[in-house]
């Protein structure tokens, strides 16, 4: 019998070095994203110094429109993206977004009630849904696909019904009207370019990725996106990860959604129609989320979604049509999944 | 040789049975495992062992029988039951890692270490990993708890595994085939460390078809012919062509 303590248990010994913090950085799968966008940056400098007067890119009013809308599109991804990384979709985050603003617009106005326990509502609501998705998707074993695909048409229905005119029978939009120091905390320009939003979507990127990387319910998200029944076998929960995950990623559309229309004072039912929820899973794949769940970090995310808000914006400042922004995202989509596929995770397997 | 007959086996498991439709996989399984000993559950495919194992870490439930755990009678209803109650740590056939998280992540995966708001200790928790890959199975060339489990060989992560599960050891470690898709020179050293894990008091129950493998390592034998015992006996009194015949025999 052996009597040394020490097995070695492969023979190919300085197969690996140890790798620096920086290799480590750079293995992300955010680091092709990051170059993407630094690219695009540089373009529209280079632009607006070669058409100062037309490409109206850096200019207070635009970069105003960024600093609001692009947070939304953060927000709704980083809920979307969690949700991702654990396996699992959901395709009714456009009606969470619209239902709960809804509802505390309706609550605030129409029932009168206090503002806080308005808000408290929609909160509660888009809880509620995100609870519905999670269970009927771990306990009844419905794909999410189909789960969340039910009820994007089933709050669809109910916003419309909602927003109905009682007398003519017509949906209409309603106004949110909060109070100014609600609508300060919500959208209000802090400084320049800067407003509330940008403020709230960098405390949610922080706060999503503490949570997904240095809390044990982050440990949990990747075991259960990464390899469920070996995830059980470790003596994961991952319904119970599976749960908070969709709870989580209705409550962020809420949130964006609260904080679109106390911006605009405007909640359209036609919103849950707008494809917002494909939107945030598109951000999320160009961010390096593993469509099968398991790969994914906050940062590609945050990343992704920007990339996904400055191309439509720019679309705008230069004046091209609506329909180039579908042909634009498809393409952007498309390249930056090869670009993932064959430069991040894929590579280091194939040194193995 | 240890001292087997010791007066209380650490887990008995009496007149056990199972069936899945009109199929008896299991029936009036009686075994026991002692401390110190590496007890060998042998037979072919479809012999009932992997039956046996899952209900003993509670994946599945007998339809009858008792289980004692030092002469104490347990039921083992989940996997959280089999580590606690029973005393048992499995490492299964598959594995079990997830291939797409760090070996940091994966040895301590639904066994953080935490503070009181659920936050990870990672720092405490990559000395333990490096401590635990270097104490219990030297990996050549692992130098970083960072590493994926999918930028390992099947040897490595085969050994990550056995680190994670004789680091949260506890009385027995059940061992599923865990050379199934090792190279030799692998699979000997995981027959030392169940000798070790053996000889410093606990016990290791194997599960093989390879008989080979099996007369290397263990103390004891147990061989499973169509869902029933055919045959329990010591290193000693028996040899590779009795359990070889057994195993064929049907």
């Amino acid at each position: 019998m052996e009597k040394n303590k020490k097995f070695e248990i492969s023979s190919s010994s300085n197969r690996y070095i140890q790798s620096s913090k920086l290799e480590l950085i750079l293995r992300g799968s955010y680091v092709n994203i990051g170059f993407l966008l630094l690219a695009l940056l540089l373009i529209t400098l280079f632009a607006t110094w070669l058409y100062p007067n037309s490409f109206n890119f850096y200019t207070p009013g635009n970069l105003a429109v960024i600093f609001q809308h692009i947070p939304v599109i953060i927000i709704m991804s980083i809920g979307a993206g969690i949700l991702m990384i654990c396996g699992e979709f959901d395709l009714s985050i456009a009606g969470v977004y619209t239902l709960c603003s809804f509802i505390t617009a309706s609550a605030l106005n129409e029932w009168g009630w206090h503002l806080s326990s308005s808000v408290v509502i929609g909160f509660i609501v888009a809880l509620v849904i995100g609870l519905i998705n999670g269970l009927v998707t771990t306990r009844l074993k419905i794909p999410s696909f189909i789960a969340s695909l039910g009820m994007m048409f089933f709050l669809q229905g109910v916003v419309r019904w909602f927003s109905e005119n009682p007398e003519t029978g017509v949906p209409g939009s309603i106004s949110l009207s909060p109070p100014q120091w609600f609508f300060n905390l919500m959208s209000g320009q802090l400084f320049g370019p800067f407003y509330a939003q940008t403020l709230w979507c960098i405390i949610f990127a922080i706060v999503a990725f503490l949570l997904l990387n240095l809390h044990t319910f982050g440990n949990h998200v990747f075991a259960t996106g990464g390899d469920k029944e070996a995830a059980e076998k470790d003596g994961i929960n991952t319904s119970k990860t599976k749960i908070i995950a969709f709870m989580l990623c209705s409550f962020c559309a809420a949130f964006a959604g609260l904080m679109s229309s106390t911006r605009v004072n405007l909640i359209s039912p036609a919103q849950t129609l707008s494809g917002l929820e494909l939107e945030a899973i598109a951000a999320c794949v160009i961010g390096g989320v593993y469509l099968f769940g398991g790969r994914g970090t906050i940062l590609g995310i945050f990343f992704g979604a920007c990339l996904f808000g400055i191309v439509d914006n720019l679309l705008v400042i230069i004046r091209a049509p609506g329909e180039y922004m579908p042909v634009f995202v498809g393409t952007i989509l498309i390249i930056t999944v090869i670009l993932n596929t064959n430069l991040g995770f894929a590579k280091n397997r194939k040194e193995s | 040789m240890k001292n087997l007959k010791s007066k209380n086996p650490l887990l008995s498991v009496k007149g056990i049975a199972k069936s899945y439709g009109h199929v008896r996989a299991l029936q009036n399984i009686d075994i026991d495992i002692h401390s110190g000993e590496v007890l060998g559950l042998l037979g072919d495919n479809g012999a009932g062992k992997s039956t046996l194992i899952k209900i003993l870490s509670g994946i599945i439930r007998p339809d009858k029988g008792q289980i004692f755990r030092k002469g104490k009678e347990i039921n083992i209803l989940s996997r959280k039951d089999s580590e606690e109650k029973a005393g048992i740590q499995t490492i299964y056939q598959d594995i079990a890692l997830v291939k797409s998280m760090s070996i940091l992540r994966n040895i301590f995966a639904g066994q953080e270490r935490k503070t009181k708001l659920g936050f990870l200790k990672l720092n405490e928790m990559r000395d333990t990993t490096m401590q635990i890959l270097n104490d219990h199975v030297k990996i050549a060339g692992i130098t970083s708890p960072d590493l994926l489990i999918e930028e390992l060989s099947g040897g490595q992560a085969q050994a990550v595994a056995i680190a994670r599960a004789v680091h949260f050891q506890r009385d027995i470690l059940l061992l599923d085939e865990p050379t199934s898709a090792l190279s030799v020179r692998e699979t000997n050293k995981v027959h030392s460390i169940m000798r070790e894990i053996a000889d410093a008091g606990n016990s290791c129950v194997f599960v093989t078809h390879n008989l080979y493998h099996a007369f290397q390592v263990c103390d004891r034998f147990v061989v499973f012919s169509h869902g029933e015992v055919v045959k329990s006996s010591t290193k000693e009194n028996t040899s590779l062509d009795e359990l070889t015949d057994l195993i064929l025999a049907n």
